[in-house]
């Protein structure tokens, strides 16, 4: 057992770092996300630039979590957690239950999506006929998948991609809770409030340190479970994130005031879209279902 | 980064299991930690692991370990108190008594302790609270003062566990009157027999736990009983403190009573009830959660890393999962957990023991946000 980061690990990590970087750092991805676009010059670059099937699913957990922390709007990674070698999508994939909504992250950009039907999954290529955008509520561009367009597609695997999928978004939910901690320590370190900053009220403190030992909980959780390629790890990680993500978005807010919702401040991305992944997974009941069918 | 265990780690807990298997009366799996911890059952059984090279595996072959990981000491607990801890209060021996005299003891004082520890043949308690020092244990006032070749120990110790049945005491004693908090102070390994050396029950609604309280009374013991340098014992007990706070995986054992609880459900026919397979999930989740970062934590120890952060993170997610396995339990049985050997009373208690035994939960909080926002002043 080994907590630290291998070489290549090391190096994955460096280098999703150096393309962020390249393509104008996080302050155009900041950009891009407030925006409600969907980063594909980003997705390009790291499509160009890593083997992604070349990675273990841990190496892919870890490089979802990172993009998730730099605030990027990019499905590579996640799609590779989901979708594995041989099924690529190359642009933004979005996934749907057939029955569920239709609304999902990213779909009025999505080329492709998989949709899960009972215990068959589908994979559908799209045309904008198929997807209707809708007004965002949650920290992506959201859309509507039809059902018609639901209804099609080729067969690429069974009920294990669900898992897949909600290890892909607890991923991304650790990612951005950790970040979510980072910046909050650092807003309440520089906010002074009666005459000191925030960070100095215990009662602040306190709230910081549970939220932390969640956000950790919810990164280690799905490292170990990708890791052993364990799909009910995978779907318990799913049901910690989520009902983790549905406590920590409100709570983070406060602890920013009205600056949490604001866009300025580089958080509020962070904050909404915390809220939309743990809608995405859906509520702690059907989370919980998931792991009670092992 | 990976998460298997090493082919011995893994042979060593497969081991082990058969071994408790073996060992262990159906009863005891309903045990809360601490209900049965000084018991002739569990001298036996900690006598027999030692004899088995399973009560130490992680200790140097010097001090009657086999050197085994440091893994060891995590999976160790985890199958221990998973079975309702069946070492009794030698499971304080092993996390931190034996390791605080490893790592600041005399030889002579090495070759004693440890070896007795090594063998299962031993009980400790530790002397650390008092009314006026809990989690602020640098503000203890209990004295010992040099006369000679001998410290005259006075004072009181308070919420004692195990003191009952121990042979000796760990205890934090003031040396240096006029220094500031932990400055001047030092540790005695004290024979509980020693004239002036009292320890009465203190009455308590805590069933499954004793608390006493032990009073020095003129205790005269020779100077070789203390441990490490004079004033320079909060070096040693921070280290000890540690280990004392991931040293009981109650998250496993909290995971075995969220198991049994939930085929009680399902047998009494109380599994539909509203929203209460996703609470089960919840506490299944939140323990894992907490075995997660005590991992981290003993892979920190394991690479010789700074190990507060991720301590007290992992302490703080043990508490979290006690907690919610408790409210859990309680709304689960109801009116059946007003009785006292009840699980959910049982898990009520032990609960709320998680987050006071080795200091308030608060501390690790302040220590997370430390790193997090800096200091609080």
């Amino acid at each position: 057992m080994d907590f630290s980061p291998t070489e290549g690990q090391a190096t994955l990590l460096a280098s999703i770092d150096a393309v962020v970087e390249s393509r104008g750092g996080r302050e155009r991805v900041a950009r891009v996300a407030t925006s409600l676009a969907y980063d594909g010059e980003l997705d390009a670059q790291l499509r160009s630039t890593i083997d992604i099937d070349s990675l273990s699913l841990l190496d892919r957990v870890l490089a979802s979590d990172r993009l998730a922390q730099a605030g990027a709007a990019t499905t590579w990674a996640s799609r590779s957690i989901v979708l594995g070698n041989g099924n690529s999508v190359e642009g933004p994939l979005v996934v749907v239950d057939r029955a569920r909504s239709g609304l999902t992250r990213y779909a009025p950009f999505a080329t492709a999506a998989l949709v899960f039907d009972g215990d068959e999954s589908r994979l559908v290529q799209l045309e904008p006929v198929d997807v209707e955008e809708v007004p965002s509520g949650a920290g992506y561009p959201v859309g509507r998948i039809t059902d018609a367009a639901m209804a099609g597609g080729q067969v690429v695997g069974g009920a294990e991609l669900r898992n897949r999928w909600m290890l892909a978004l607890a991923t991304e939910a650790g990612g951005l809770a950790a970040a979510a901690v980072t910046l909050t320590s650092n807003h309440l370190q520089r906010r002074k409030q009666f005459g000191k900053p925030l960070a100095q009220f215990q009662a602040l403190r306190h709230r910081v340190a549970n939220h932390a030992v969640s956000a950790e909980s919810i990164r280690w959780m799905v490292r170990f479970a990708a890791d052993h390629e364990d799909e009910r790890a995978m779907a318990l990680a799913a049901a910690y994130a989520g009902s983790t993500a549905a406590e920590l978005s409100p709570e983070f807010v406060q602890l920013w005031g009205a600056r949490g919702l604001a866009h300025e401040f580089g958080v509020s991305t962070y904050l909404m879209r915390l809220e939309g992944i743990r809608l995405e997974l859906g509520s702690r009941d059907r989370l919980a279902e998931a792991v009670l069918t092992f | 980064m990976e998460f298997s265990w090493s082919v011995a780690d893994q042979k060593f807990r497969e081991e082990l299991h058969d071994v408790i298997v073996d060992a262990i009366p159906e009863h005891w799996a309903n045990l809360i930690p601490g209900e049965e911890a000084t018991s002739s059952f569990t001298m036996d059984f900690s006598r027999m692991l030692a004899s088995k090279g399973l009560l130490t595996p992680h200790w140097p072959v010097e001090y009657g370990g086999r050197d085994a990981s440091g893994w060891q000491f995590i999976i160790l607990g985890e199958e221990l108190w998973s079975a309702g801890e069946p070492r009794g209060s030698q499971y304080m021996n092993v996390n931190w008594v034996g390791p605080a005299i490893m790592h600041a003891g005399t030889d002579e004082q090495k070759a004693y302790h440890l070896k007795r520890i090594s063998d299962g043949d031993v009980l400790w308690c530790q002397g650390f609270s008092e009314l006026g020092a809990g989690t602020d244990l640098a503000s203890i006032q209990t004295t010992a003062v040099r006369d000679g070749d001998h410290y005259v120990i006075n004072g009181e110790k308070v919420w004692t566990s195990y003191a009952q049945g121990a042979e000796f005491c760990f205890l934090l004693a003031r040396t240096d009157p006029s220094a500031e908090r932990g400055s001047g102070v030092s540790i005695f390994l004290v024979p509980t027999a020693t004239p002036g050396f009292t320890i009465v029950p203190f009455e308590s609604d805590l069933d499954i736990h004793e608390f006493n309280r032990m009073t020095f009374d003129n205790v005269r013991v020779p100077a070789s009983t203390m441990l490490g340098e004079e004033n320079n014992g909060w070096k040693v007990i921070k280290r000890a403190l540690s280990h004392e706070r991931i040293g009981g995986p109650r998250y496993e054992r909290a995971l075995a009573v969220t198991r049994r609880m939930a085929d009680t459900a399902k047998k009494r026919g109380w599994w539909e009830r509203d929203g209460l397979r996703t609470r089960f999930v919840a506490a299944e989740a939140a323990c894992e959660a907490a075995r997660v970062l005590v991992y981290q934590a003993i892979d920190a120890r394991e690479k010789g890393l700074q190990e507060n952060l991720v301590v007290s993170l992992a302490r703080v997610a043990i508490v979290r999962s006690e907690r919610l396995v408790a409210d859990l339990a309680l709304d689960l049985f109801e009116d059946e957990s007003l009785y006292r050997f009840s699980t959910g009373n049982g898990q009520f208690k032990t609960s709320m023991i998680a987050g006071l035994g080795g200091g308030s939960v608060e501390v690790q909080l302040n220590t997370i946000a430390r790193a997090l926002l800096g200091p609080g002043r």
